[in-house]
């Protein structure tokens, strides 16, 4: 079984991306610039996984910047309050953020699809407003305040370990929702993705396994969210904007809904495709790029570019990821 | 086994079914039988906790099961295999299996009996299950609601859209299943070929049960005759 399992294309797949994930910041063209894109890189591959975790429930959301921002803001206050080093308040920032996620979860899973879109969609807005206005003399409103680096910067090749220590988490990130999606869990939430009356009937309770996906994907957006702005060491409340709602959304797609590697993938092609086109000048040009780029993979590739994968290669699609 | 008593369901404000009792013992093959609209599938989806009655009770193995949800019915010992034969058409056999054993916790998963019963599933174990004939389609429906070892199995329309050649596959399934101790609803307008192998029968018209009797009483009654048989 795992010999087989080490000779299979997919295996040699995962290696290889593990192993470039190691060498390639050691690589004398990482430069800081090159390696802040791929801190950044890393943070959004962990946020677009954990938004595609609540696709896989067959439930969406516009507005995950909400979870990212939340976890953003937790984590510094916590850090801020009791002195205790990012790489702990980071995952209390995101039990916050997972608390949140299972209020709004409780309101509204029992809306399908699109309509919980939305309401996550108005959630980001009412929460950067309260942030804002109401909790201003804590946030520091439009302002912002400086938070803790993830790794001071007078340490030597303080983004070297910075790289390093969010490569570990997006790796035990992603290892955690593939345990999610392996386990019995995943199968029930695939059956209310296929059939939810079905499902019913089969003897699962959608609004539990609908919660649950909810609030494991905030909490692992929290993780995101809390990983940025500890890499920045600044927080404003344009953490909430619809720009970072959307981002995991396009990835995703990009990527190929519903699989582990799709927002793998998709953020890889699609943020190199941004900084490479601002690179070469296209700044405002690349809104337009990458909007045809989204439209074509939506009606050549509507299961994203790792179907390009399975289609030339011979790794076989498993039953329940693709939709 | 199973006792309704006084039943009635509203869908909105529309009532569809009115005063409905029925009982079937362990052991038995029972049929409703009824014509499109007649309100079958209403009554199905209520005995699974669907549908919520305004009035009546449902009884299972001598417990009240009335509006309880569906995913604590399942482990009690009733599964449903429903119209349609829905499947998780875009998951594969195994899996659509492993679903059918999820309410009850996996040692009820007898994949040994399955295949046995259904050696065509064994074959095609990992196959997407969208990809199967209408026919394989209705036998892991019936094996999947199987997998939660059932003490009765609740068949809505079995034989929809199966040739003839299929339904009588299936009905012999259900009957040599019976064989071995399953209590059996089955609720057809395949009337003939569903009373040929129940025990009993009600007839449900307009949401109201107009008659009932055993399956010889009702092949021979003249209303059953005129209304169901074509004859």
């Amino acid at each position: 079984m795992t010999a087989m399992f080490w000779r299979s294309p997919k295996a040699c797949l995962i290696a290889g991306a593990g192993a470039a994930g190691i060498v390639l910041p050691l690589l004398p063209v990482a430069n800081l610039y090159v390696l802040t894109v791929l801190i950044l890189m890393l943070i959004f591959i962990i946020y677009a996984s954990a938004w595609n975790l609540l696709t896989y429930s067959g439930q969406g959301s516009l507005g995950h910047a909400a979870f990212f921002g939340l976890g953003g803001y937790a984590s510094s206050l916590i850090a801020i309050q009791s002195g205790l080093s990012p790489y702990i308040t980071i995952f209390a920032g995101a039990a916050f953020s997972a608390f949140i996620g299972l209020l709004i979860g409780l309101t509204c899973v029992r809306l399908r699809e699109w309509f919980l879109a939305m309401v996550t969609f108005g959630f980001a807005i009412i929460i950067q407003t309260v942030i804002v206005s109401m909790l201003s003399p804590v946030t520091g409103g439009w302002d912002g305040y400086a938070v803790p680096k993830l790794i001071a910067s007078d340490i030597p090749y303080h983004l070297l370990w910075e790289y390093y220590s969010i490569f570990i988490i997006a790796i035990l990130s992603l290892l955690a929702i593939h345990l999610i999606l392996k386990s019995h869990i995943g199968l029930a939430l695939a059956a209310i993705r296929e059939n939810e009356l079905e499902a019913r009937a089969a003897g699962i309770d959608p609004v539990r396994f609908k919660l649950l996906a909810f609030t494991a994907s905030a909490y692992i957006a929290g993780i995101a969210g809390a990983l940025e702005i500890h890499h920045f060491g600044y927080i404003t409340p344009e953490i909430f904007g619809v720009e970072l709602s959307f981002w995991p959304v396009i990835y995703s797609i990009t990527g190929g809904l519903g699989t582990l590697a799709g927002p793998v993938v998709g953020t890889i092609v699609v943020s190199l495709l941004w900084d490479g086109l601002n690179a070469a000048g296209l700044t405002y040009e690349r809104y337009i790029i990458i909007g045809v780029l989204l439209i074509l993979i939506i009606i050549y590739l509507p299961r994203g570019l790792v179907s390009l994968a399975e289609r030339y290669g011979k790794t076989e699609g498993g039953g329940r990821n693709p939709r | 086994m199973l006792d309704v008593a006084g039943l009635d369901v509203y869908h909105g404000n529309l009532h569809v079914i009115w005063d409905l009792s029925l009982h079937i013992s362990g052991g038995e093959i029972v049929t409703i039988l009824g014509s499109n609209g007649a309100g079958k599938t209403t009554v199905v989806e209520t005995l699974f906790g669907l549908n919520t009655p305004a009035s009546g009770k449902i009884a299972f193995r001598g417990e009240d099961i009335t509006g309880l949800p569906p995913f604590t019915i399942v482990p009690r010992g009733m599964s449903l295999v429903p119209e349609k034969r829905e499947l998780f058409p875009k998951m594969t056999v195994r899996e659509n299996l492993e679903l059918g054993a999820f309410a009850t916790s996996k040692e009820t998963a007898d994949y040994d009996r399955i295949f046995s019963l259904f050696p065509v599933l064994h074959e095609r174990e990992g196959q997407l299950a969208g990809t199967l004939s209408g026919g394989e389609q209705q036998m892991l429906a019936i094996a999947r609601s199987l997998m939660a070892a059932p003490g009765m199995l609740v068949l809505d329309e079995p034989s929809l859209g199966l040739s003839p050649k299929l339904v009588g596959t299936v009905l012999d399934t259900i009957r040599d299943l019976n064989r071995d101790g399953l209590t059996i609803l089955l609720v057809e307008q395949n009337v003939r070929n569903a009373l040929e192998i129940s025990h009993r029968g009600y007839v449900l018209e307009n949401g109201r049960i107009v008659g009932s009797g055993t399956s010889d009483e009702l092949l021979e009654d003249e209303h059953v005759k005129a209304a169901y048989l074509g004859a």
